[in-house]
């Protein structure tokens, strides 16, 4: 059972992802080791067709189609499974030769994390909209839906904090079932739901095979597709603010496009931030008075204390 | 008494005696055999299920072991597999049956009958006992069955089987958490038993030693008429031949017919002898007559 002081150090941990924004860089940080049926990369303002071999970047989100699976495999031994109709938004990763932690947005669908037998203590940050968790060594299921975010524990324990509104800290050990519906407090329990293991990807059950090392070396380059279109871009532009840091600047090329910019105007109440780019009119600061004006109002001025 | 009929009585007193002697020894070594043959059956059987354990304790389980703290998988416990080995076996072979019998089980189809909780129980009770053969009267017939304690021999069978709190929340979730709590290390908490019906290795010894009987006859009754030809060509009727000859030059009729006999038996001795007597006195009658 971790400590009240070890739970607060969790807690700002995870309000430390909460507000970590996201930056490109062109360093791998992973890899996608396993692709069943097809998978998606949207890298930049790109989206492109995932492959066995091909590396994965800081601010990547990775799709999978139904049915599908991929396996990513990090640069610190982390190794995710994605089940089908599933997409993750890499915040951060351990690069070869960094020093910071994965941390992962789970936009919606299933994932597996092993974080292996080299993860530090820290481990992996994984997080929902509504639920973060923290990991130290362990292995975890973590399932996202419209209504609520899941997580068991398959070994080690975690902690689970509660985004929007951020509540207590809640560890969750080994075997254990947490869940949280927003605005509702986290439940533990110590039961799989029958509902939760069938809607499993039956693959879950076994342990993720580490495959990293069979293809180090070969670096298979994603095929480009397409430019993003907002429909690709959504998930993204639509997360909570603390997770949309360095978005405008990534996609801002993109209002070029008509489509995107009216999709992006009319979903303008959901990432305000736009607002200063589709409308820069409205944020110019306001004319300097004339100077004409200036010499005449002073002198009607004059003449009439003169009066 | 003719001799023909005491010879053959005689032959057939001996032959009667010598199979009889036989037919008993062939009997008790057929069923000898087929006790043995059930035995070894029994045998197979029971190193077939705990080779069937070996392989699930050492190669399925550590495969399942991720898996079952999603589901409980039966397919990881030794004593499941074996029984299910067996019922597929029983789907050819109905009446050959393999339990692993317990008192407490956590699966309920493990239970131990009556009769099954005595064989437990004497395993319990003497723990220098290592095997159990005997025979009962079941749906299909005599069987034999031969039982082996099962004691908890590893502390990971405790992991499941020591108490509640300790057990996988899936198994508690299957089977509940009545059940198959409590075990001690060491201790006999069931019994292998491997059930293997008699009567198709007694009947098959029984067909066996009616078709040896058979022959054993058969080849009786063969020798019996061969001897008795033999007998009636080659002694009886030439004895009569001869004693009729006899008679006829006895009684002064010298004008009977020579006896012939060709070969060189006792018999052809006697007639050359018979013919040589005779013509010495035919030609001492007639030394008297001149």
């Amino acid at each position: 059972m971790c400590s009240s002081a070890a739970l607060l150090r969790t807690a700002m941990a995870l309000v430390t992802l909460a507000t970590a924004p996201a930056h490109a860089t062109d360093e791998a940080i992973g890899m996608v080791t396993v692709v069943e049926g097809a998978a998606t990369l949207l890298r930049g303002a790109e989206v492109f067709s995932a492959a066995q071999r091909s590396s994965i970047r800081k601010a990547d989100a990775i799709e999978t189609s139904v049915p599908g699976s991929a396996q990513l495999e990090f640069a610190d031994g982390v190794i995710v499974a994605l089940g089908p109709d599933s997409r993750i938004f890499v915040l951060d990763a351990t690069p070869a030769s960094g020093k910071s932690r994965t941390r992962l947005v789970l936009l919606r669908g299933w994932i597996k994390i092993d974080t292996g037998p080299k993860a530090r203590g820290d481990g992996i940050q994984i997080a929902s909209r509504v639920l973060s968790v923290a990991t130290g060594r362990a292995t975890l299921v973590f399932n996202v839906t419209p209504g609520s975010t899941q997580v068991f524990v398959e070994s080690g324990s975690v902690t689970a904090v509660a985004l929007e509104p951020p509540l207590s800290p809640v560890t969750v050990s080994d075997g254990q079932f947490a869940q949280r519906a927003a605005n509702l407090p986290i439940t533990v329990a110590r039961a799989l739901p029958a509902q939760f293991l069938s809607a499993m990807p039956r693959a879950f059950r076994d342990n993720l095979p580490p495959l990293a090392t069979r293809f180090a070396g070969q670096d298979a380059p994603p095929g480009r597709l397409r430019e993003a279109s907002y429909a690709d871009a959504a998930d993204l532009l639509t997360l909570p603010r603390r997770w949309r840091a360095g978005l405008v600047r990534r996609f801002e090329g993109r209002t070029q496009d008509a489509a995107f910019r009216a999709a992006l105007d009319a979903n303008l109440l959901q990432h305000p931030e736009w607002d200063r780019v589709l409308h820069p009119e409205k944020y110019l600061p306001p004319p300097e008075p004339h100077a004409d004006d200036e010499t005449k109002k002073r002198l009607s001025a004059t003449e009439g204390n003169s009066q | 008494m003719k001799l023909i009929l005491k010879i053959n009585l005689i032959v057939a007193a001996v032959y009667l005696m010598a199979a009889s002697v036989a037919a008993y020894v062939a009997n008790e070594l057929l069923l000898r055999n087929a006790r043995a043959e059930i035995l070894e059956n029994a045998n197979i059987m029971m190193e077939a299920a705990l080779a069937v354990r070996e392989y699930t304790t050492t190669q399925i389980k550590p495969l399942l072991k991720t898996q079952i703290k999603y589901e409980f998988l039966p397919q990881s416990v030794p004593a499941f597999s074996a029984n299910e080995y067996f019922n597929v076996l029983r789907k050819t072979y109905s009446a050959y049956s393999y339990k692993e019998a317990t008192l407490n089980p956590t699966n309920p189809r493990d239970r131990a009958a009556d009769w099954e909780a005595d064989i437990v129980n004497r395993f319990r009770n003497t723990p220098a006992l290592k095997e159990l053969v005997g025979e009962r009267d079941s749906q299909y017939g005599r069987t034999l069955f031969m039982a082996r304690p099962l004691p908890v021999y590893s502390p990971t069978c405790l992991e499941c089987h020591s108490h509640v709190a300790a057990a996988p929340p899936t198994m508690l979730a299957k089977y509940g958490e009545a059940n198959g709590f409590g075990w001690q290390l060491n201790e006999v908490i069931g019994a292998q038993i491997v059930s293997v019906p008699m009567e198709v290795a007694i009947k098959r010894a029984h067909d066996t030693f009616r078709i040896f009987l058979m022959l054993l006859v058969g080849m009786f009754v063969f020798l019996f008429l061969a001897l008795y030809v033999q007998l009636y060509t080659q002694v009886v009727r030439r004895v009569r031949r001869l004693a009729n000859i006899a008679d006829r030059v006895s009684m002064g009729d010298l004008d009977a017919p020579e006896f012939v006999s060709r070969g060189k038996d006792e018999l052809a001795n006697l007639a050359q002898s018979f013919g040589r007597m005779r013509k010495s006195l035919v030609q001492a009658l007639k030394m008297l007559e001149g």
